[in-house]
């Protein structure tokens, strides 16, 4: 017996696979039956040089003598054999197309009702999120209770760091406790450009009162307060014209 | 090929015979300590035999650790229509019997060949070498002297915090990149001229960054291991030789998606029960395979449940 190290393409798989040489193609096939999933009957078998040459060149030979062995058609460490499927039923992709997917899902309850699970492991020995004081390693900041003494109401400001874009551009308009989040101190400014959130009002309170959108609320962290003229943003491709 | 092949019909006429022989090897040991058990997910190397050999070395063996390598599927290409039944099987047959599996993936491994070490065409002679330097690293201590000598024993406590989550990644640099996801532990396995200060230093510094997200609930950090012997070379391997090496072991949530993945394509078979009368024709009842995927379901769902803070943590707050 004598085995080589051979490629197996089929539509739905590719495998590195050893083979013996003494195999006909006969008894290939129905090894390749639990590979490919396809019934010997439908495979058609073809030779290649190389896995990259199934899909730019020629086959070397169409494996199509079923009494035929593979030494007989002068098989090659590293060669490909490609496998096609003719069943009229193979629909190409039905096993791994995941777009119409019925994806099988536990319910909650009964992942809660499993022995030996993380969800009662945890629960029984008081862990995590069912710890009676949860541990502090992983917990936020409180939320900032002071701030820089130049922000001030009416200052220009520029805020860095946001989803919007950096450098934001507005005017100072409220700094202090606010009942916003997880409270604590927010600054409240009236931006240039309309990218902000609201009006002034949040959360059902009014701090201040601008144009839609041109309002927002950030930690005094991210304002820095300077002398940020308005960005004439036109301006500079109106000189060029 | 068959997951139930080498579970039932072949496997259990061979099963005596190699339990049998790792008997010999056993009673040859002055001190056994456990059993690496090496194995593919996707059936034909291991997946249906492993799982049986696994419960049966349970049975001769009890609490003896028993470790395995598994190669789970590639997320592009299956190498066998079965491969999603296979790894379900078998992931779910084992995974009481497991004390710590080390997942490789082996397309990962062969984009670190082509693209790291430039092999055209990579074969698994190139795979099992790269894997072999992490089994190395692996089971260094056990065979060296260091400086920082942590027994395997000791890494696996360390790695598994709940006898479920075992499925540690393992990463090796000076070639693979670290992964991302919520960490439950990680180990930092050195060899060669390495000493303690430096290593300690390193970690420090990824621990002021907090780069590294851990869960409250485990008593965690890193745990340190160096070796005092370099990492040997292959004789016309792939890697040059280094004065030092780093594995990482590392139980992350992140293989979470591993899992959603190959549950995806098995309820693509399932759905069809495609190819499901060639188990049954090998002894298996329809229900194991049933009774495997809500065993999968809880596994995906025991990683979301890692992965919920008891304290929302981290969460940037936005704007208003």
């Amino acid at each position: 017996m004598t085995l080589i190290s051979v490629f197996v393409t089929s539509p739905d798989t590719h495998s590195e696979r050893r083979l013996d040489i003494s195999f006909t193609i006969s008894q290939l096939k129905d090894k390749l039956v639990p590979i490919t999933g396809i019934s010997p009957h439908y495979q058609v078998l073809s030779l290649y040089a190389s896995s990259e040459g199934v899909s730019a060149g020629s086959a070397i030979a169409n494996l199509s003598e079923e009494g035929k062995t593979l030494v007989e058609y002068g098989i090659k460490e590293w060669q490909c054999i490609k496998v096609e499927n003719t069943d009229p039923n193979y629909k190409p992709g039905e096993f791994t197309d995941e777009s119409n997917l019925e994806r099988f899902e536990l319910s909650n309850e009964e992942y809660e009702s499993r022995r030996d699970t993380v969800l009662t492991h945890l629960k029984e020995n008081k862990l995590g999120r069912f710890a009676p004081t949860p541990t502090n390693l992983t917990c936020p900041p409180p939320p900032p209770t002071s701030y820089d003494s130049s922000i001030v109401s009416g200052a220009r400001c520029e805020i860095s760091h946001s989803d919007n874009g950096s450098g934001r551009r507005g005017t100072v308009k409220y700094v202090g406790e606010a009942s916003i989040g997880k409270g604590g101190v927010w600054v409240g400014v009236e931006l240039d450009e309309p990218t902000g959130k609201g009006d002034g009002e949040v959360e059902g309170k009014r701090y201040f009162t601008c144009s839609p959108l041109h309002a927002t609320f950030v930690r005094p962290d991210k304002v820095t307060i300077g002398d940020f003229p308005e960005e004439d943003l036109l301006g500079s491709d109106a000189d060029e014209i | 090929m068959l997951d139930a092949r080498g579970h039932y019909t072949i496997g259990k006429d061979l099963v005596d015979g190699v339990l049998e022989q790792v008997r010999r090897l056993a009673d040859n040991c002055s001190g056994l300590q456990g059993f690496f058990v090496f194995h593919s997910f996707g059936g034909g190397t291991g997946s249906g035999f492993g799982a049986l050999l696994m419960e049966r070395l349970s049975t001769d063996y009890g609490k003896k650790s028993k470790l395995e390598f598994s190669v789970y599927p590639a997320p592009k290409m299956s190498t066998s229509v079965v491969e999603p039944y296979n790894s379900v099987l078998t992931t779910h047959t084992t995974l009481e019997h497991s004390d710590c599996s080390f997942m490789v993936d082996n397309e990962a491994i062969y984009d670190i060949c082509r693209r790291n070490l430039n092999i055209t065409s990579p074969s698994f002679t190139n795979l099992n070498r790269l894997i072999a330097q992490v089994v190395s690293s692996i089971t260094a201590s056990l065979r060296f002297d260091g400086s920082l000598n942590v027994d395997l024993n000791e890494f696996q406590t360390n790695l598994v915090p709940f006898p479920r989550i075992h499925f540690p990644l393992a990463t090796y640099a000076p070639v693979i990149s670290a992964e991302k996801g919520k960490y439950m532990a990680c180990c930092l396995l050195y060899r060669g001229d390495v000493v303690p200060k430096d290593v300690n230093a390193a970690v420090a510094n990824v621990r002021t960054k907090r780069t590294i997200q851990f869960v409250d609930w485990c008593p965690t950090g890193f745990k340190l291991g160096i070796c005092n012997e370099p990492p040997a070379l292959v004789p016309g391997g792939d890697l040059a030789k280094v004065s030092r090496s780093l594995c990482m072991l590392s139980n992350t949530t992140s293989i979470a998606t591993a899992w959603a993945r190959l549950d995806n394509k098995f309820d693509l078979l399932y759905s069809k029960r495609a190819f499901v009368h060639w188990y049954v024709g090998e002894g298996m009842e329809e229900g194991e395979f049933s009774e495997a995927r809500e065993d999968l379901a809880a596994l995906e769902k025991d990683y979301e449940e890692v992965g919920i803070d008891s304290v929302d943590a981290e969460e940037e707050e936005g704007e208003y």
